[in-house]
Order: structure tokens, then sequence, then C-alpha cells
């Protein structure tokens, strides 16, 4: 039977995070491959050079939000900007320490990520959200 | 005054009995002012009569002054005077004093036979000719009466005050007359219209001491009216009680400009011993105005009068001490209040003779009054401006406490989240390497855990210093007390700061330029600033870290230059963000920085009252330009 596999970003600043969530996203066999980005710019310029040139997208992106230079809310501005009305198929997990009222607020106000998520992720949480947006994973 | 006068009255006493029967000769139309001519009888227990004293008349004495004038006494006085009409017209007499409660009128020919006789004054019911004016228009000769003739007049008064008498053809006494009567209006006018303005004033702001003021002013416009010929006063309470209970009405000209005062100099404070000075001339003159119920006025007139010289002078002289003392709004008080009593002393002299008497000369006390009360009526309206200054001002500055406010909240709010942020990083960071642990403990895989417990520890070591940066910012509030400032050797705390941190060796620091080497800071203040730029340079580098440091001065400001090999800073991004608070500019393999370090600088360098720039170029390094 062949199962549907997954891609992941990861855009975080903090490496022992990344450390960690890539060592989890592993012990899945659905896991295709983990991309880390310690800056958002540079995740960004990479969505955007697959977006032109039509190559796969991540099916899944975690996002920081507390970043130096661009953080996770900018990120989104700005992709939302680029997008300019092109459909992207990638699901964006909005992770941080921290559910701030002012992270709350700027998460409401977007569109393009559709979960707001604790660090560090947690097993239970992560299957409930591949339950969620892909069935057809397992 | 009182006691110079009777001595002169002495000493002239022999030239007065010789000069006495001056006849006035009349020989045009023009009013004539015959004080000098006068000879005068002072009848206290009031038996003479015009035919008694027919006989008396070497008992008369000769008045010197232009205008007859006397202290309030009981009794009445009697002038003698002879005339000889030389015009071709008839004349006429004017005794213009709206004062004097009765006036008696004896005309005798040559040979002092009594030829006609009649009654006037302020308390007569049936007043002879033009007495609509309050005073007395009477015929003296017709122009077929050539010959000389005598005239005894006889008046009462309760009051100080003058007795000017006019003789002349009727017209002229009339013109005379509206002259007197226009030039006292437009005066009393102008403090009717002052007592307008300080009312609306108080009907508007609700402020007590234009009611105070407009009260005195119209006390000051009753009384006024009332002793230049138009009393309105009588209209109010009637003859007798306008005439005889004067002082039961006018204390409220002291105690409201009493109030006044202490109103406008916040007395109480501002000068105790005035304030109480006021209070008890207030007091005695309320005093004195319950008296004059049951005292007839003659007898209260006087001292009444001196009183209230003495506390007007008082006023002066303790206002001009506040100008001394430079209290605000002490100064138009004192210029005003100076004409008030410049028009008193001034009116003195024009009833003792030495300044002549006319239509403005009689009012000169109430020029004098007109004058104070425009300079006051401008320093209220100072007040309204002031007032409204500092309201402004309060407004100006309860605007710029609300931004502060909101400043300091919107930093509280950004401390607040930044310091949970970065804490729980650290903590969620210690659980997620803490789990791997678990997991690789598990799997039995020990070089995996031994390269997570690597980690394990950094992240430690990273916590331990985010923490010290966020408590640094609690610090800084001690460190910026003036009185634990000190003279700083800044080459010596730069090495001292580099030795007690350790950095000699990691970083390479030179002192290009020195041209001041003292700085008035807080040591720790000092070390602070240094502590975070070495910090910056050593994290945000590729290179080995180097700083040059350079002190300049440039006229009166000391300006430190502070110059590394760092990796730079996008000012086109941060700009004018870079020294908030929880910005975090620089990113360099994963140095994670607070934000702090720039804010800790310009929060110390400005509360220093100095001021901090950048210059930066990525790649290119960084310049810092701190201006005290």
């Amino acid at each position: 039977m062949t199962t549907r596999k997954l891609d992941f970003f990861i855009i975080d600043d903090s490496e022992v995070n990344n450390y960690y969530t890539e060592d989890l996203l592993n012990e899945y066999e659905f896991t295709n491959s983990v991309e880390v980005f310690l800056n958002a710019q540079d995740a960004l310029n990479a969505l955007l050079t697959r977006l032109d040139d039509e190559s796969k997208l991540p099916d899944v992106i975690f996002l920081d939000v507390r970043m130096p230079e661009m953080d996770g809310f900018e990120f989104i501005d700005e992709l939302e900007q680029q997008l300019n009305d092109r459909e992207f198929p990638s699901k964006v997990f909005v992770l941080t320490s921290s559910k701030h009222r002012r992270d709350v607020e700027s998460f409401e106000k977007q569109f393009i990520a559709c979960e707001f998520m604790n660090k560090p992720l947690e097993k239970a949480d992560f299957g409930q959200m591949i339950e969620k947006y892909f069935s057809d994973v397992n | 005054m009182k006691l110079m006068k009777y001595f002169l009255s002495l000493i002239f006493f022999a030239q007065a009995c010789l000069s006495l029967g001056n006849e006035i000769r009349i020989t045009n139309e023009k009013a004539h002012l015959i004080g000098e001519n006068l000879a005068y009888y002072v009848d206290q227990s009031e038996i003479e009569t015009a035919t008694s004293l027919i006989s008396k008349l070497n008992q008369f004495e000769q008045n010197e002054n232009p205008v007859f004038s006397k202290n309030a006494s009981p009794g009445a006085i009697w002038f003698y005077f002879s005339v000889q009409n030389q015009t071709n017209e008839a004349i006429w007499m004017d005794i213009g004093n709206s004062n004097l409660t009765s006036i008696e009128f004896y005309k005798f020919d040559q040979q002092f036979n009594l030829l006609s006789q009649d009654i006037g004054g302020c308390l007569e019911q049936n007043q002879p000719f033009f007495n609509d004016h309050f005073t007395f228009i009477h015929p003296v000769l017709e122009t077929e009466e050539k010959g000389l003739h005598h005239f005894l007049i006889r008046i009462e008064t309760s009051l100080i005050f003058e007795v000017p008498i006019y003789l002349g053809s009727m017209s002229e006494i009339l013109s005379n007359r509206n002259t007197f009567d226009y030039v006292s209006l437009l005066f009393i006018g102008a403090i009717a219209l002052m007592f307008f303005y300080n009312l609306s004033i108080y009907i508007v702001v609700k402020d007590k001491i234009y009611l105070y003021y407009s009260i005195y002013l119209i006390t000051v416009f009753i009384s006024g009216t009332y002793l230049n010929n138009f009393p309105i006063i009588e209209i109010l309470l009637g003859k007798n009680i306008a005439h005889n209970f004067l002082d039961t009405y006018l204390w409220t000209v002291f105690v409201t400009i009493g109030l006044f005062t202490i109103q406008y100099f916040k007395l109480k404070q501002l000068d105790p011993f005035f304030f109480k000075l006021i209070w008890v001339f207030m007091l005695v003159f309320i005093g004195m105005g319950i008296a004059n119920i049951f005292i007839p006025l003659v007898y209260i007139a006087n001292i009444y009068t001196l009183l209230s010289v003495i506390y007007f002078l008082a006023c002066l002289i303790l206002s001009y001490r506040l100008w001394i003392r430079g209290v605000q709004g002490a100064r138009l008080f004192c210029i005003g209040w100076s004409f008030m009593i410049m028009g008193v002393i001034l009116y003195v002299l024009v009833y003792e003779g030495y300044i002549h008497y006319n239509a403005f000369t009689r009012n000169i006390s109430y020029i004098g009054s007109t004058i104070e009360i425009l300079i006051f009526s401008i320093a209220l309206g100072r007040r309204i401006t002031n007032l409204k200054l500092a309201q402004d001002k309060l407004n100006a500055s309860l605007i710029t406490k609300n931004q502060e406010l909101n400043s300091i909240n919107e930093s509280l709010d950004s401390f607040n989240y930044h310091v949970s942020h970065d804490l729980k990083t650290v903590l969620n960071n210690t659980i997620a390497l803490t789990r791997m642990i678990k997991k690789y403990n598990a799997l039995n895989d020990s070089k995996k855990v031994g390269e997570i417990s690597e980690k394990l520890e950094k992240l430690a070591i990273n916590g331990n210093e985010t923490v010290q940066s966020f408590l640094s910012i609690g610090r800084i509030d001690s460190l910026l007390r003036e009185d634990q400032n000190e003279s700083i050797d800044v080459t010596d705390e730069i090495k001292k700061i580099l030795e007690i941190n350790e950095l000699t060796n990691t970083i390479d620091v030179e002192i290009r330029k020195q041209e001041f080497n003292s700085l008035r800071m807080h040591p720790k203040a000092f070390e602070s600033v240094f502590l975070n730029l070495f910090t910056n340079t050593i994290k945000y580098n590729t290179e080995p870290p180097k700083a040059e440091i350079q002190f300049l001065l440039d006229g009166k400001n000391l300006i430190i230059e502070y110059r590394d090999n760092g990796i730079g800073i996008d000012l086109k991004k941060y700009g004018n963000e870079l020294f908030k608070p929880f910005i975090r500019a620089g990113y360099h393999e994963n140095q994670e920085g607070s934000g702090v370090g720039l804010y800790l600088i310009k929060r110390i360098v400005t509360s220093y009252g100095g001021s901090i720039s950048v210059e930066s170029e990525l790649g290119k390094g960084t310049l810092f330009r701190i201006i005290f």
C-alpha cells in the first residue's frame, strides 16, 4: 500500500527547537523531508522560488512567531502580498512558546495559518493535526 | 491739617477784621468763585438767626481759601458777603455741594434791611429753583439792583466737605454747573462701565474676586453719584437715610475692596499680617456702620474719613512690600492704588487752596479712582489670561503625562511580552531537549544523549544570560540617581570594565583620541554603556572583535565615538526602532540577543541629558556617537 508522504518546513530561529522538532518528525514514516530555516526571509525566498517554477511546495510549514529581522506574522503578511491571489496549498501552523494576547490578535487577523500551536510540539497535538488536515496519511 | 488751619485763622484774625465786608463787584457775566471774599461764623449751638448776626458781623472770620472747607462738626456755619452788580444782567448764585443738608439764604439792602429769604439743601423737600441737580441755584440781584447788597448764608452738613459758592449771570452759572456735572458724569460713567465689565467676567468665570470687585465698583458708583449731585441712592433709600446714615451703607466699599485685596493676593498664605490687618479694618468699618445707626453721622464722619485714609495707605504700603517681594500682580495693584491715593491727596490740596478749584480738580479724586479702577480691571483681565495660560499649560502637561503613561504602558506591555516569550522559550527548549534525552536513553543511544546534553548545557547558559539582561533593566533606575554621580577617569574605567568582565583577551579596544578624560556619571551606568557596546561587538562579529574609542570635545559638548568591526546593522530596516526595547536587529550564527542592550544604553545616555546616534552599513561595522 502506497501512502502519501509529507514534506515539512520548519521556520524558527531557535536551533534547539528545530533540532527537537526535526527529530520528532523523523519518527514518522509519512515524513518525506524536513527543511529547516533559521531565518524567515530565507524560507520565504525558497517558497516563492517554488511557486514561480511551480515545483512542489511543502505540505506543512511550522512557523515560529518571535524571530529577529522578520517575525512569523511579518512572514505571513509578506507571503500574502507575494501570493497575489495564487493558490497556496501548504498548511501553515504557527508554533509559539507563549500564547500572548498580542500574538493571538495577530493570528486572528490573517488567513494563511490554520492552527496556533504550543512549543515544544507535543506528539498528541501533532497526531490530531495530521488526522484533521491529512486524513489520507497515517 | 486741622491744627494748621486753626493756627492760620488765628494769625490772620486781625487782618480778617479789617478786610471784613470786602465788597464783591460783579463787572462781567462770568461765574466767580467767591471763597476769598467770604467771612464765616461757626454757630455750634445753633442759636443765631440772620437778624441776631447782623450785629455780630465783627465776630466773623475771613476765609483764606478760594473754597471754604471744614471738617464735619455739629451746628451751623454762616457766611457773609456783599455784592454790587455792575453788569447789565441779573446775578445768580450756585452753591455746588450736594452734601449740605440745609442751606438758608438771606438778602439785605445796604442798610441791612432784610429783603428776602429762602431755604434749600438736600434734606429740604421744597427746594427753590433748579434744585433737581441737588445744588442751590438762586437769584441774587436783579439787573436794576445796582446798589451794594449784603448776604447771609447758613449751611449745615454732616461730612467733611467744601462749600464752593459761585456768582454770575444765570447762563454762566448754568454752564459752569454743566461743566461740573459732565466731568463727574464722565468718570462716574467709566466706573459704571467697569462694573458691568467685571460683573460679566464674574458671571462667565465664577471667580469670586470679580464679584467682590463688582460690588466695590457699584458702591463706589453709588457714593460717587451721591457726592456729585446725582443722588441715585436717594431713590433707593430716601433722603433721610441716604444722608444721615451714609456710613451705615458705605462700609461695603471698604469691605469689598478688602475682600478683593485678600483674594487678589491670596493674602492668608502670602502675608498673614496684612491679611489680619485688612480683617481688623473691615470689622472696624462694619462696626462704625452699625454705630451710625445710633450716633449721628456728624460725630462719626471725621474719624471714618481718617480711618479710610489710614486703611488705604496701609493697603498701599503693604502692597508695595509685596511688589518688592516680587509677587505676581502686585505691581499693577500698587500703581492703581497709588493713583487712587494720589487723587485723594490732590483733592485735599484743592480744597486747601493749593490747587485751583475747577470742575476737573473738584473731581480729581474720581479721576484717581477711575484710573485705579481701569488699572485694576487690566490686572483682573490679566488674571484671566494667566488663568487661561495656566490651564493651557496644565492641559499640555496632562497631554504629555498621558503620552508618557501610554508609552510606559506600551513598554511594560512589550516588556511583559518579550520577557515571557524569551523565558518560556528557554523553558520549552529545556522540555524539548529533556524529552529527547528520555527517548534516546530508552533507545540506549548514548552518543545522541551526549549530543543533546551538550545542547542542554548551552541552553542553560544562554537562559542565564537572558535572565541577566532582563534584570539589568530593573537595575538601571538605581544607576540614574544624580546623588551617586562621580567624576570618572574614562580610560581607567574602560580598562577596569574589560578586566572585571574578563574581556581583555576577547576584544581589542583602542582609545584613538582623547580630548577629555573625566566625566560625571554613576560608574555603574558608565560600565553598563560600555559593557553593552563591547558585548554587541563581540556577539555580532565574524572577525576578531575590535573597537576604537574617541573622546572628543566640541565646544561645551563631550562626544564619545565608538566604532567596531562587527557585522553592522541594516539601518534602512531598523532606523528608529533600533533603540527600542526588545528589538533584535542582528542575526548571526544563532546568537540570540534579547534586544535590551541598545535600549539600556539609550536610557542611560538620555537620562544624563545626552543623545546617541548610529552610523552603520551591513558588513562594514558600526559607529555609535554619544553626545553629552
